[in-house]
């Protein structure tokens, strides 16, 4: 499927490869010149009277080069190239026992320059030592005082209370220094524009569908990073994004929505133009069929997560969970109180309290390797030698024969993770490539079989089979509202492909179902999983705990991350029809109608 | 309820003859998709249990190439491209429709319609556009028919209206087109520019921060109505925005702008002339830094050219759109005041979104049709002090029941009444030696140790609402105090208040010295170019409040070296 995949993985394993040449390369660098110039003497000398010093200090600066275009029905509807640079800020007053960090006050809630979002700013985009200079000194003055008054009120906050919580604030980890060199793939406006005018042209076919679109994105983003531990890096981030979304009606009014979504580190690492367009026309051919599909109230029973499905599962419900998130300290502890409580209803909360404790049944393992560039030809989009706090990647078993063993973590530790797992992608840890293997496994015909024995079992007339959950294909903002939605983190979800499977083999299209309820216990209950893993790729949505540590992140997307995850079989699951109400179908018929032949 | 069953009757028969008399093919391949389908859903909804009875398409055209410098570097440049449509579908009839404001019940407007867009094609395919403006029609016909049923609930339970005019105007077909823009720009050659304006202000130790912005656009409006009418304009748009804040020793920040805007190309001025503002801009700045405070005052003033238009702009010009005669939460300062005296009789006001440039400055002001396709014209406002006419839209207000083209909008925004050009003119000049001779007079009468002279201002702000003083802010930039001796002196911090009746009574002279005032307007339908002009005027008795403050410490270190050692 993706035939150009395996010379690019060469080509990239080629750019880990050649950290010394690209080191002496970016001595010269202007503006790493100016953050180390700005960074020493900030070390050296900032301190206002006889408060504390910085005891670490932190800049980032990143060069985001973006081009979306967008089309619907053969005609573009959006074409923006854009060219950004943001520099962040992180600094630390206190000691790595007790800092700044991880505390929230209500007056930093808002914008402004005490605000969460202060870090980051804006910085010239002409490559001037002393204007990049500028522009750190001016934000790190701002960000000194902020840390000031943030540790002096984070102590008052702690005289007040019996905190138990004795934990550090800042793990100690070796400095280390990679120097990638950016990117040179650039994307071509016009190939891009061609390409989504192709694909969209598919839906002109087709008037039932009320509205298409085809998304192209290419972002190349250069990070440069040095901190005062005598940490540096330079990285580069290309990635290309390809969504088809389409959205229709059912005659009785059920919505119909279906996706196609692709990454790749750049337009060549995703299919050629013919097999994209057939694989649109499938996804036509697909909706108009569910446009005719039957519904069903309700089912509780087997049910078989094939494929993408599998792994779209497993990322949404239960990777976040991997994820070491602090509750941040507060000057009110009602905030406290009521952040833990978004927590859980936003996704479970963590597995912290789990640790040692059995998550998966037993012939389940799950690890994470952003060292791994590539499974069986397909391109992994999680892979990174360095994380944004410069710590070095690493395997990490995380679950190890249905047994918790440890969480994701950045250098903001939690209890029973001291140290970081070099796991900070943006604002907090998100995994890179998540593997679930297995010791046993069924080839797909068996899991099948193995559907129906159950079904018969539980007196059911079918069992169901997922193909695809389908969350996927919007973008970021309107998938992290929509999880936010969903009460419990768990459940709400729309399912965009979903067949009964009889017990003579066939299958029946089911449109309008939802997963009512499955949270991360359930995946104990896995029965089997299949043979042949795949690797799905999607927008790690982080935990909101994350956005309070001190970690710099670009204003730029969520981390793209892959799973591989084998099909998996669940012995009781259930569906509910979507519970509505839903819009009258249109008054008039498309335009498109009258073309039909 | 007679009266809004005879205009319903006369709306359907208006509407339904119209569409046909308009099915003529434009040859603007957009414009013709958007009559097609206009006609196409109208008809198709005209079935529907409960009729549309007006419908409208806008779409708007924009390819805007913004490029930022500041200290002499470059901070952004970015070019796009985008068309925004917006559509305007009422069920109901002219007299009572599904835009009736509700009251009580809509505390922050409807913003729907910034929340959820339709995409629409930047290309001229004709059925990719008519899918685009299908799904958005069929959207807010169910929105506007679930609106009709709140309006009458809304009707029944509040209190009668005091304002019982309809909520739509009867206006006629138009037809225009102008010839589609062309659009040159170099924006290489204005990154340099951007960073040969600002570069001079790299060398100020006091200012602390800085921009230069240069946005061209071309933007080409589109709009077809089931009135029958069908609009093109295009233009090009040019502005330049130069900021610098300086910071004096006390934290206080001081910003100036210096604004430049065309139509044409050519129409910016050269490399030089902005220049020497900039320079011209940082003498200033830097005096401003060692200026003594101005402390809180009441007396005479003189508001230069420039001032008095952002003056009039804020506290009389908001006060004549007439959507704030209806609206029972707005304070409704003139609505009982047509054929009243409210300015001295010295002064004449009109509006005219025609004028393209007084005086030999281009007025931002213009336009030939507004958002609703009516044909812009002059409004004469205040005829030597006494008020004759409001600003009006379609919606209509008592004793207005026609638009005279200032229903304007920013896209994605409803339309209200909104400024266009508004200039004031003085039938008694004095020179600009002799007001201030004037107010030396008032200083002595007042027996005030000095009065003050508005030289610039950034702009303003009023609130119109009942529910806060009707006050308003004036925010100036460039302040004199001036003493009884003649002697000027530049001070700082502090801001022009008051309230509009008290106001316009103080006003007791104006000066030959006409100014234009070229700005974009905020308000209930978004951003808006206005253009306000005025003479100098002499004021017997202002207000000025502190200005605030940043309490923000100045830099712990010094400014770091601007090249590397060695």
């Amino acid at each position: 499927m993706f035939p150009r995949s395996a010379l690019y993985s060469k080509a990239v394993g080629l750019a880990l490869g050649i950290v010394l040449a690209g080191f002496a390369q970016a001595q010269d660098d202007i503006p790493m010149r100016a953050m180390k110039d700005e960074l020493a003497r900030t070390t050296a000398q900032l301190q206002l009277q006889k408060m504390d010093k910085p005891y670490f200090l932190a800049y980032r600066m990143d060069d985001v080069n973006r081009i979306t275009v967008s089309a619907m029905l053969g005609s573009v509807t959006e074409r923006q190239p854009s060219r950004v640079r943001y520099v962040g800020v992180e600094i630390r007053v206190g000691d790595y026992a007790l800092d700044n960090s991880n505390y929230v006050s209500l007056r930093n809630l808002g914008g402004g320059r005490a605000g969460m979002f202060s870090s980051i700013r804006q910085a010239p985009l002409d490559d001037s030592y002393g204007q990049i200079r500028s522009t750190l000194w001016m934000a790190t003055d701002s960000q000194y005082k902020k840390a000031l008054e943030d540790l002096s009120a984070k102590r008052a906050a702690l005289e007040n209370r019996n905190h138990a919580d004795e934990l550090p604030d800042f793990s100690k980890e070796a400095p280390n220094t990679v120097a990638q060199p950016p990117e040179t793939a650039k994307a071509n406006e016009e190939e891009l524009k061609a390409l989504a005018r192709a694909l969209s042209t598919v839906f002109k076919t087709a008037p039932e569908i009320y509205s298409s679109s085809v998304d192209l994105e290419y972002q190349n983003t250069y990070i440069r990073y040095v901190n005062s531990e005598g940490s540096s890096f330079t990285r580069a981030h290309p990635l290309f994004r390809l969504r088809i979304n389409a959205q229709t009606q059912a005659p009785d009014g059920v919505p119909i929505a279906d996706s196609i979504e692709l990454y790749g580190r750049t337009a060549a690492e995703i299919p050629a133009q013919d097999v994209l367009i057939a694989r649109t026309r499938a996804m036509v051919d697909r909706i108009l069929k569910l446009r005719s599909a039957s519904s069903m109230e309700r089912y509780n029973g087997p049910v078989l997560f094939e494929d993408d499905a599998a792994g779209e599962l497993f990322t949404q419900q239960f990777a976040t969970g991997l994820m070491a998130v602090r509750t941040p300290l507060s000057d009110d502890p009602r905030f406290e109180m009521f952040f833990n409580q978004m927590m859980s209803q936003l996704g479970g909360g963590s597995f912290v309290d789990k640790i040692g404790g059995r998550v998966l049944p037993e012939f389940l393992s799950v690890s994470d390797n952003p060292l791994a560039a590539e499974y069986k030809g397909s391109n992994l989009l999680g892979a990174a030698t360095i994380d944004d706090d410069a710590v070095k990647t690493r395997e990490t078993k995380l679950v190890d024969h249905g047994v918790l063993k440890t969480l994701l973590a950045t250098r903001d530790p939690v209890r029973s993770v001291p140290h970081s797992t070099g796991s900070r992608r943006g604002f907090g840890p998100a995994p890179g490539n998540l593997f679930v293997t297995s010791e046993k496994s069924s080839t797909a015909a068996d899991l099948r079989k193995e559907l129906l024995r159950r079904t018969k079992e539980r007196g059911l007339d079918y069992g169901i089979v997922v193909r695809r959950v389908g969350g996927g294909a919007a973008a970021s903002f309107m998938k992290m509202a929509s999880r936010m939605a969903q009460q419990g983190g768990q459940g709400g979800s729309s399912l965009a492909e979903v067949y009964k499977l009889y017990p003579d083999g066939h299958e029946e299209l089911v449109k309008g179902m939802e997963l009512a309820e499955l949270t991360p216990a359930a995946f104990k209950d896995i029965v089997a999983v299949g043979d042949t893993p795949v690797v799905f790729t999607d927008e790690f949505i982080p935990r909101i705990g994350a956005l309070f540590s001190l970690g710099m992140s670009s204003a730029s997307d969520m981390p793209v991350i892959s799973c591989v995850v084998p099909s998996m079989l669940f012995d009781d699951v259930s569906l509910v029809k979507s519970p509505g109400p839903f819009a009258n179908p249109p008054i008039s018929p498309s335009p498109l109608a009258n073309n039909k032949p | 309820m007679i009266r809004y069953c005879r205009l319903c009757v006369f709306a359907i028969l208006l509407s339904s003859a119209l569409p046909l008399a308009a099915q003529k093919t434009p040859a603007d391949p957009v414009l013709a998709a958007m009559q097609q389908e206009l006609t196409r859903s109208f008809q198709n909804l005209k079935k529907a249990p409960v009729p549309p009875y007006f419908l409208s398409y806008q779409l708007t055209d924009n390819h805007a190439i913004e490029i930022s410098a500041s200290f002499g570097v470059l901070n952004a440049s970015s070019d796009q491209t985008t068309r925004l449509l917006d559509l305007d579908l009422r069920v109901g009839d002219y007299g009572l429709d599904s835009s009736h404001l509700l009251r009580d019940a809509d505390p922050y407007g409807d913003f729907s319609d910034q929340m959820e867009r339709q995409r629409i094609p930047l290309e001229n395919d004709a059925d990719a556009l008519r899918v685009a403006l299908w799904r958005e029609t069929e959207r807010k016909y169910r929105s506007a028919v679930q609106r009709l049923q709140k309006v009458k609930a809304n009707v029944q339970v509040k209190v009668e209206a005091e304002d019982r005019s309809g909520d739509f105007s009867h206006e006629g077909p138009e037809n225009y087109s102008e010839a589609l823009a062309p659009f040159s720009f170099d924006a290489q050659a204005w990154e340099r520019k951007m960073r040969l304006f600002t570069a001079p202000f790299a060398l100020q130790k006091d200012i602390i921060e800085n921009s230069a912005e240069v946005i061209a656009e071309v933007e080409t409006r589109r709009y077809v109505n089931s009135d029958g009418s069908q609009i093109r304009i295009s233009s090009p748009f040019y502005r330049v925005i130069i900021s610098a804040t300086a910071k004096a020793a006390d934290g206080m920040e001081l910003p100036l702008h210096q604004t430049y805007m065309s139509f044409r190309s050519d129409g910016l001025p050269d490399d030089n002339a902005i220049l020497k503002d900039v320079n011209q801009m940082i003498d200033t700045l830097r005096a401003l830094v060692k200026a003594p405070l101005a402390e809180p005052y009441t007396g005479p003033a003189i508001l230069s050219g420039r001032s008095s238009s952002v003056f009039f702009h804020e506290i009389f010009g908001h006060r004549i759109e007439g959507q704030r005669q209806k609206n029972e939460d707005e304070a409704q300062t003139f609505k009982k005041k047509v054929n009243q005296t409210v300015l001295p009789d010295f002064l004449t006001v009109y509006s005219d979104p025609t004028l393209k440039a007084l005086r030999g400055t281009e007025l931002v002001g213009y336009y030939p049709y507004d958002d609703e396709g009516v044909k812009a014209r002059r409004v004469m406002v205040v005829d030597k002090g006494i008020l004759k006419n409001f600003l009006m839209s379609r919606a209509p207000i008592e004793g207005f029941d026609h638009s005279n083209g200032h229903g304007r909008r920013q896209q994605g925004y409803k339309v209200v009444a909104r400024q266009s050009n508004l200039i004031v003119e003085s039938s008694k000049q004095v020179s600009r030696a002799e007001l201030k001779k004037l107010l030396l007079e008032q200083i002595k009468t007042a027996n005030k140790p000095y009065g003050l002279l508005f030289d610039d201002i950034e702009g303003g702000f009023t609130f119109t609402q009942r529910v806060l003083p009707n006050a308003f802010n004036v925010r100036p930039t460039v302040v004199y105090r001036i003493y009884p001796d003649g002697k000027e002196e530049l001070v700082r911090g502090v801001d022009l208040i008051g309230t509009p009746l008290i106001a316009f009574s103080k006003i007791v002279a104006a000066d030959d010295q006409v100014a234009v005032f070229n700005g974009v307007c905020g308000a209930e339908s978004g951003w808006v170019q206005v253009s306000a002009s005025s003479p100098g005027i002499l004021v017997s008795q202002i207000e000025v409040q502190r200005k605030e403050k940043s309490q923000e410490r100045a830099p712990i270190l010094p400014p770091p070296p601007q090249a590397p050692e060695n």
